[in-house]
């Protein structure tokens, strides 16, 4: 009977062109032998299906541990999705992806050592701005001003073309060129005196005459720049930012790859199972504050009210965001911060349907102690969180930036003082007063959450990819000390809490089904 | 000249004759924004043309003769792509190596693994009872059921459908039965010494 069986496996896999291992077929036998003999075959035609589907096999050869993955995510698959309505994705644990040029395709980055180092090398500075460079290249060029004219068009629309050209073609002339278009990072390569680089070359810019579009032009920004080319150096008449696509589009062009991150392999967004889940509870809500300080008497009095308000209806989640002291870190204040993590959590216990319902999430700020302010940020330390842990065991800590995806959608959560620094740095301070709308065009322009040098906003290299917001995400939460403000741009809000602690307690509420955000305030009395 | 990007696909697949080129996604693209954009000058040109202006009426054809030419060039493309894909079946088995796997898009790889269920299920049919046959083995006439390989990779432990274990070490010569070890001959395994 046992043969038989056996017999039965090698072929099945035989005619499927696989070949198994002995051992794999042990296994097999061993898990399915105590099934009914029509359950067998049943359950070997979907382990093959499974396996096969997985692409995990580069030879035809079976090894046990495939079988033992398909088998485990058989049984995945028989339970129900749930627990992937909402998921808090680590910066460290996005994926990351690099565009490669010959195949114009996104592809999974695979390091040579087979992990991303914290620290990079020399290297990973450059690959850093190469892939920003990259991706911004390519969207680029696919928009429809800078493709080719269509054959048979009406001439109306093939009028309004413009060709993208690399900075080498700029250097290799000597005569005057009009009319360039030229897609480029800003840099003060010598001393106060800024440059236009592209991965062929770089050349000094004059922004005399330069008229500036929308957008928030930092150092370390990518730009379109427009204008004529003489005696080496490139007067920019129309200075621009890079133009965005909205997700969908992105998506058609690479497919339902997984940019966000999260179990899933493919993309989130096209699972109707979520979506109908999404939309049995129309009412859903987050709760975003930033800068809650524990440390005083009166933030935590307004969180109890705030607890309190939402007691008999519970959010899904609330997002607390750092700093969680009033005061700069110092020697005691790990010590300071268990001890008010642990009084929170008794406040929430008092709110039985919280704990039970509501997730919590901390995103740590640049002032909090424990790691230094490059980003990504490392989680608060186990010895802060591990007393409101065993309080609160819904509530998970997790870094700056993190990613939260709800159901179909995604929102991006970043506690850094972006705003300002992107305003206190820009080349050219704008001269409407729409500063949000400004910060969001360039946001959803550049694909990135912070477009600033390094010497202003750290980043950890080989992590950069955990700051791209590419393709866009539904929302974009930056914790910033300037007041709080919703925008919207490309199907992509883009809002800020604002200072909780601060400014009259306000918070924003953000309802995920239709992408609202609520402004909220618990008063100051 | 409309139709031309249509024709470079197909040149370019009639070049690449011995291996599968990457799918030309750009290529393909562009066929259908010129195909978009015949399409709506056509549709204008159509209702002035209904409305009494016959001038137009031979504009509309040529443009739609191009447009049908490019849907021709557009299947034809998919279609000799997805012949050359189930080739592979045969050649390969029912894992495509690495190199191809990347020229693959998207829907050609569900394509082959959906080619390869039912070619799996039919093959299990034709039998009777546990019996089954492969009809991706001996595609040419055996001279003899043993053949004499060598391994040329370390394999480890191969188990033969009657249920005899041979260890598959590198450089070792083995008498095997033809039909077991020719999947392993194509996967580059073994190799056949004559």
């Amino acid at each position: 009977m046992d043969n038989r069986f056996k017999n039965d496996i090698v072929t099945t896999f035989k005619l499927n062109g696989l070949t198994v291992r002995s051992e794999a077929t042990k296994y097999i036998l061993g898990l399915l032998t105590p099934l009914h003999k029509d359950e067998r075959s049943q359950w070997l035609e979907k382990l093959v299906d499974v396996i096969q589907k997985q692409g995990l096999l580069d030879s035809t050869t079976v090894e046990k541990s495939h079988i033992e993955k398909a088998a485990k995510e058989c049984c995945q698959n028989e339970l129900d999705e749930a627990a992937s309505l909402l998921n808090v994705i680590s910066a460290f644990d996005i994926p990351k992806f690099v565009y490669s040029t010959e195949r114009k395709k996104y592809l999974p980055y695979e390091s040579p050592t087979g992990f991303l180092n914290l620290f990079g090398d020399p290297k990973d500075k450059a690959e850093m701005f190469r892939h920003r460079y990259a991706l911004l290249h390519q969207r680029t060029s696919r928009h429809s001003l800078f493709t080719p004219s269509i054959l048979g068009s009406s001439s109306t629309s093939s009028q309004n073309k413009y060709q993208l050209q690399p900075i080498e073609y700029l250097l290799g002339m000597s005569t005057k060129l009009t009319n360039l278009v030229v897609l480029g990072m800003l840099t003060y390569l010598t001393e106060g005196k800024l440059h236009l680089e592209d991965t062929t070359g770089s050349v000094p810019v004059s922004l005399k005459d330069t008229n500036f579009h929308g957008g928030l032009f930092t150092e370390n920004c990518f730009v379109l720049g427009q204008g004529y080319y003489q005696d080496g150096v490139f007067h920019i008449e129309h200075l621009g930012m890079p133009p965005p696509e909205p997700a969908k589009v992105t998506r058609t062009y690479f497919g339902n790859a997984n940019f966000f991150g999260g179990p899933s392999t493919s993309c989130l967004k096209l699972s109707s199972k979520l979506k109908a889940q999404e939309e049995q509870n129309p009412e859903a809500m987050m709760v975003f504050l930033s800068d809650v300080w524990l440390d005083q008497t009166k933030v935590m009095e307004k969180l109890r009210i705030l607890f309190a308000g939402y007691c008999e209806d519970p959010p899904i989640c609330f997002v607390l965001m750092g700093n969680f002291l009033s005061s700069t870190s110092c020697s005691t204040s790990s010590g300071r911060l268990r001890q008010l993590f642990k009084s929170l959590a008794e406040m929430i216990k008092e709110f039985p349907n919280l704990v039970e319902q509501a997730q919590f999430v901390f995103v740590p700020g640049p002032s909090d102690s424990g790691f230094c302010n490059i980003l990504p940020r490392p989680p608060l330390a186990k010895v802060i969180r591990e007393e409101f842990m065993q309080r609160v065991p819904n509530a998970v800590f997790t870094t700056n930036p993190c990613r939260i995806q709800y159901g179909t959608k995604e929102i991006v959560v970043l506690r850094e003082d972006i705003i300002t620094k992107m305003c206190r740095n820009a080349i050219h301070f704008p001269s409407t007063d729409d500063i949000p709308q400004q910060f969001a065009k360039s946001l959803t322009s550049q694909g990135h959450l912070c477009p600033l040098p390094s010497e202003i906003c750290p980043i950890y290299w080989p992590y950069d990819h955990a700051l791209y917001l590419y393709p866009l995400p539904d929302a974009v939460v930056i914790g910033d000390r300037f007041g709080g403000f919703a925008a919207q741009n490309m199907d992509c809000v883009i809002f800020n809490p604002g200072p909780f602690s601060r400014n009259n307690f306000n918070f924003k509420v953000f309802i995920p089904l239709n992408s609202q955000v609520e402004d909220s305030e618990i008063g100051d009395s | 000249m409309f139709a031309q990007k249509g024709v470079e696909l197909i040149q370019e697949l009639e070049r690449a004759k011995d291996f599968l080129p990457p799918f030309n996604e750009d290529g393909v693209r562009q066929v259908l924004e010129e195909m978009r954009a015949l399409f709506e000058e056509n549709q204008r040109d159509a209702s002035s043309a209904v409305a009494g202006e016959s001038e137009y009426i031979t504009s509309v054809h040529i443009r739609h003769c191009a447009l049908e030419r490019n849907k021709r060039c557009l299947m034809a493309y998919l279609y000799n792509r997805l012949e050359r894909i189930k080739e592979h079946r045969w050649h390969f088995g029912s894992v495509l190596p690495a190199d191809i796997k990347a020229n693959i898009c998207e829907p050609e790889a569900q394509f082959f693994i959906k080619y390869n269920k039912s070619l799996a299920a039919y093959m299990k049919s034709i039998g009777e009872g546990s019996y089954s046959l492969d009809l991706t083995q001996n595609l040419k006439p055996p001279k003899n059921l043993y053949i004499q390989v060598k391994c040329i990779t370390e394999f480890g432990e191969f188990e033969t459908e009657d249920g005899d274990i041979v260890v598959l070490k590198k450089n070792s010569l083995h008498l095997l039965p033809r039909v077991q070890c020719e999947l392993l001959i194509a996967q580059g395994i073994l190799e056949h010494v004559s």
